[in-house]
């Protein structure tokens, strides 16, 4: 039995390692290549850990094009969104777990329904309603990104709302509290995992937003990173240096929101999923 | 009742609670939303003659569109049972207790939240006719090939789907497992039930909720393809791998609004069916189970 079930484990162990290592190798692939001059990346040498010849000069490269303030804009773009995106979504699902009101479900569905739809069918409208209000070129964009995320923030919220006892409310008041009082007082704290799991999840997916910003805003200065990439490939060639080195540079916070937050990233994309 | 004393408040509160949210939903979806329906029924959004239908039809004529069509439907028709089935073996393999879980979850959770922009290229340059892939190949001593060039396209781009989504995926069903009660398996064996059986009778049947919720995430993923496919092979890439969104793209770039909308529109129209088809399903299944 012993013998059995640990040839069991080891092929699991074998399998599993397998596809962690497809999943690690474009990282250590690219972390390899940023530090490799151009004619090393591909050819022999593409799978050589160490260049010949190492070399920052990609870094500097990008680095003097721009990547960092891409990387501003985009810091300023996901945190916006998402202290905007938790705060009105904190109020939006407080009133669709606490309250009994009409069109309640049309609410709910209509949520749901917004967020599986393609995103083109807004972009068109959006763009001109950007020209004529003259809010290209800016950070506005951070309100159409809100709406595109909003849906699965109450999704998430309403999930972690629907856990907090409502015998403490019931409570509050009955001693006098105000419907306001007793969202800052007591829901707010105990929904604050919830809550704090929501921001992460909706400042991802606003770092990764590509669609709204490449066509609103086209000024380069208002760049995110994502955009800022892709737009390291030119007509002709691509750079490949640079992509490496931003590649790199974009992904360590990335990586470190990730490796910090694991729990609550993890407890975010599985609301929902699981019935209790 | 849950809500009980909480009700009694008047009817206003938990509309100025949903107001914030409500304006920018109505400014920044609705209105775009209602808008592009408009498009869609317009001969252009300059004169505005109304067609009614036209453009719809006109777009069940279109080559492109119906190319698009049928390589997104192809495309996720073999992507989400594929990415269903690995990611629920890896789950399964996972469910136990192995030294180093939670950094396995760490990686597994990593492909979702890079840029894809930043990935793609990566992808980029392992397919690339003298990329990585192909100088393994040559090393090996065969002729390389044109991954992105040639109908292999549509493998590179399943593999980059299955990629990003299984540790995703997997995630999901690791959770649903977690759920099941060890007591029912236990009952099980006892009444000497075989490994089969366990599975096909407690597992898959209590991992219904789970499985749906990957079905409709797997499916609407399927769609997102589209950005990757898009940073890798452009606007016009092999006929195989031109999606649904490369034609709403090209009709955006080409500021034709009517084909963009009503194609959009359709594609919204399918995404509501089968949900809605996948939702009624699900809520048999839950009944039955009880």
């Amino acid at each position: 039995m012993d013998k059995k079930s640990n040839k069991f484990k080891t092929a699991v162990f074998t399998i599993i390692s397998l596809y962690l290592v497809i999943i690690i190798f474009p990282f250590i692939w690219v972390l390899a290549a940023s530090f490799k001059p151009t004619q090393e990346i591909f050819g022999e040498g593409a799978f050589n850990l160490m260049s010949a010849n190492p070399t920052i000069e990609n870094y500097v490269n990008v680095i003097q094009n721009g990547i960092l303030q891409a990387m501003m804009n985009s810091f300023i773009v996901a945190g916006l969104t998402a202290v905007y995106v938790v705060l009105v979504a904190t109020l939006a699902a407080y009133a669709i777990t606490r309250f009994k009101f009409r069109g309640k479900n049309l609410l709910l569905g209509i949520i749901l329904a917004v967020s599986m739809f393609p995103q083109m069918i807004i972009v068109g409208p959006i763009y001109n309603l950007f020209m004529n209000l003259n809010l290209t070129n800016s950070y506005f964009v951070v309100l159409p990104y809100s709406t595109i995320t909003l849906p699965v923030a109450v999704f998430i919220l309403v999930t972690h709302f629907n856990k907090i006892p409502i015998a403490l409310e019931e409570a509050a008041t009955i001693d006098g509290a105000t419907s306001l009082q007793i969202l800052s007082k007591i829901v707010f704290r105990l929904a604050a995992p919830g809550i704090f799991t929501t921001a992460i999840i909706v400042f991802i997916a606003a770092w990764n937003e590509f669609l709204l910003t490449v066509t609103l805003n086209t000024n380069k200065a208002y760049h995110t990173v994502p955009v800022a990439i892709s737009f390291l490939r030119t007509q002709f060639t691509i750079l490949w240096g640079d992509v490496t080195a931003a590649t790199v540079i974009v992904t360590i916070p990335t990586l470190i929101v990730v490796l910090l937050f694991q729990k609550q990233i993890v407890a975010g994309l599985t609301s929902g999923a699981v019935k209790e | 009742m849950r809500t009980g004393k909480l009700t009694m408040n008047n009817n206003l509160l938990p509309w100025l609670f949903l107001g914030p949210s409500l304006l920018g939903f109505a400014l920044f979806y609705l209105l775009p939303f209602i808008t592009g329906f408009y498009y869609s029924l317009v001969d252009s959004p300059l004169s505005g003659n109304f067609v009614g239908l036209h453009n719809y039809a006109a777009l069940l004529q279109n080559p492109s569109f119906l190319l698009a069509l049928s390589n997104t439907a192809k495309f996720t028709v073999i992507c989400v049972p594929l990415n269903m089935a690995l990611s629920l073996g890896t789950a399964l393999l996972l469910n136990r207790k192995i030294r180093g879980r939670n950094l396995f979850r760490t990686i597994f959770i990593t492909p979702l939240v890079i840029p894809v922009a930043s990935v793609v290229l990566v992808w980029q340059a392992f397919f690339d006719l003298n990329g990585v892939l192909n100088s393994l190949i040559h090393a090996l001593g065969y002729q390389s090939v044109d991954w992105l060039k040639t109908d292999w396209s549509r493998v590179v781009i399943l593999v980059v789907y299955l990629w990003k989504n299984i540790g995703y995926c997997m995630i999901l069903f690791l959770a649903g497992l977690q759920n099941i009660p060890v007591e029912y398996y236990e009952a099980a064996r006892i009444d000497g039930a075989n490994r089969f059986q366990e599975f096909f009778r407690i597992t898959l049947v209590y991992l219904t909720p789970t499985t749906f919720f990957v079905f409709v995430i797997s499916i609407i993923n399927s769609f997102k393809v589209f950005r990757e496919t898009y940073l890798i092979a452009g606007d016009y890439p092999q006929n195989s791998i031109y999606m649904l969104q490369h034609y709403m793209n090209n009709m955006f770039l080409a500021l034709d609004y009517q084909k963009l909308t009503s194609a959009a529109f359709v594609m919204a129209a399918f995404i509501v069916a089968v949900v809605f088809l996948l939702f009624r399903v699900e809520r048999k299944i839950s009944k039955r189970i009880g």
